[in-house]
């Protein structure tokens, strides 16, 4: 199962190599402020402490303006 | 010989089984054989030649040994590899690749359809080498399982930030009619989603080739730029996000853009007299959009069997393809000439979305339009199909 975590961008090092993305295919909120990161199994050290989303609290977030420009 | 005894717990019956290493034989053949044909073993060597026929890739039934003719020294004799590293009878093949030999000695990335549905005998098995070396496998029977003998796999995108991509020129475009067909399954979710795309590397409203998507409320648009540079949409009327899977073939035929659904369950068009082509950014589970980002609007749900074709459907066509909601095999289609591109979304040999590995790819059966994973992860091949 993947945990999903919102963080600042760009993110920390250590946390672009525990994600399952890479740097370069993050995906950013439309103002680049944030991006998204996942993992799956245990919390990475990187990322403990920091508030985590499961796939339905993260699909609900990028369908929000912040996140999606569509159409 | 390197030959060993092993019972077939799905004939009930003891095969041999060649082991690996270079194993030939010398065989009478017919003056129809030709070399990189696949045969069988039919009899015992008589006066040293071995009594060899044409196989058959969909027979199940014990075969005692498969093997390739590697070479003929008159119209009625032939050597047989059975097993071991083989080299100069195919060309163009991609290094790490397995094939299927079918009777003709055409190669296949995708194992036969059985005569015997749950059963599949793999005849002759190669992995390739070089681009004209192959190591040739011991055959051997293969059980298999799930709702058709040949598709066990999609691919299950997470809706946030995973999708395939294809960057750069590719024969995925063009001026002339064309067909995409895929698989979907897709929950109610109330958010804009891409199913199949090419676009243009601008930042620009109206960048689609084409773009197959649903909107928000479940109905489905299949999008065309004409060459003037409007984008014509036809849209269903009804909403497609239900959960289940469907079928989305969208088509133009030079004079419309046609949307359809599940062989004919809705089919929507709209008109449109020429294409703008030159997409360079083809996407499957999501789109790059007119902010020029990549990844924008991606699929929540599963998609399975991708295909474009470089012709238009007719709506038989559409039907045959439907096949009652049960994907058969592209080439077995009646448009299967006009074939450009299938990607099985993780029921090819070699299909991966673990991108831990840089080398991940989902491969084009039909083509040379691999598609590389982006955000995925292995687990994201999965057990659920139409």
């Amino acid at each position: 199962m993947k945990t999903y975590c919102i963080v600042s961008n760009p993110a920390t090092p250590e946390q672009y190599a525990a994600a399952i993305e890479r740097q370069d295919t993050t995906r950013a909120s439309l103002d680049g402020s944030e991006i998204v990161l996942k993992w799956s199994g245990p919390t990475p050290a990187s990322f403990e402490g920091l508030p985590t989303l499961t796939h339905a609290e993260a699909l609900a977030l990028m369908a929000t303006a912040a996140w999606s420009d569509e159409e | 010989m390197a030959v060993a005894y092993q019972f077939n717990p799905f004939t009930g019956t003891l095969d041999v089984v060649v082991k690996p290493g270079v194993v030939t034989v010398a065989a009478n053949c017919l003056v129809a054989d030709a070399v990189s044909n696949c045969v069988k073993v039919t009899g015992a060597a008589v006066a040293g030649l071995y009594q060899v026929a044409t196989s058959d890739v969909t027979d199940p039934s014990p075969t005692p040994a498969i093997g390739i003719i590697i070479s003929k020294s008159s119209p009625t004799e032939c050597v047989v590899q059975l097993s071991g590293r083989m080299q100069g009878v195919y060309s163009g093949l991609v290094a790490g690749r397995t094939y299927f030999i079918n009777t003709a000695g055409t190669l296949d990335l995708a194992p036969p359809i059985p005569s015997i549905a749950g059963v599949a005998y793999v005849q002759a098995m190669a992995t390739a080498i070089s681009d004209d070396e192959v190591m040739l496998r011991p055959a051997r029977p293969v059980k298999t399982g799930g709702p058709w003998p040949f598709n066990y796999k999609s691919i299950l995108f997470d809706g946030v930030d995973e999708y395939l991509q294809l960057i750069g020129p590719s024969n995925l475009t063009g001026t002339t009619p064309f067909t995409v067909s895929c698989w979907f399954k897709t929950p109610n979710l109330n958010i804009f989603r891409q199913l199949v795309s090419n676009s243009f590397p601008i930042n620009a409203s109206g960048q689609w080739d084409y773009s197959l998507l649903m909107s928000s409320n479940g109905r489905i648009y299949w999008r065309l730029k004409d060459a003037g540079g409007t984008v014509i949409n036809a849209l269903t009327v009804g909403a497609w996000d239900d959960g289940a899977w469907h079928l989305a073939v969208g088509s133009w035929d030079g004079v419309n853009i046609s949307i359809d659904i599940d062989g004919g369950a809705e089919i929507v068009t709209a008109a449109c007299a020429n294409r703008f082509g030159t997409g360079t950014q083809f996407s499957i589970g999501a789109f790059i959009n007119y902010t020029g980002i990549f990844g924008a609007a991606p699929f929540p749900g599963n998609i399975d069997e991708v295909a474009y074709w470089d012709v238009e459907f007719t709506p038989a066509q559409r039907v045959e393809l439907y096949n009652a909601g049960v994907p058969t095999k592209l080439t077995t289609h009646s448009a299967a000439a006009d074939l450009l591109s299938w990607w099985r979304m993780g029921d090819a040999p070699g299909d991966s979305t673990n991108t831990a590995n840089p080398a991940a790819r989902v491969y084009d059966v039909a083509g040379s339009n691999d598609v590389t994973p982006v955000n995925t992860e292995g687990a994201d091949i999965v057990l659920d199909v139409p």
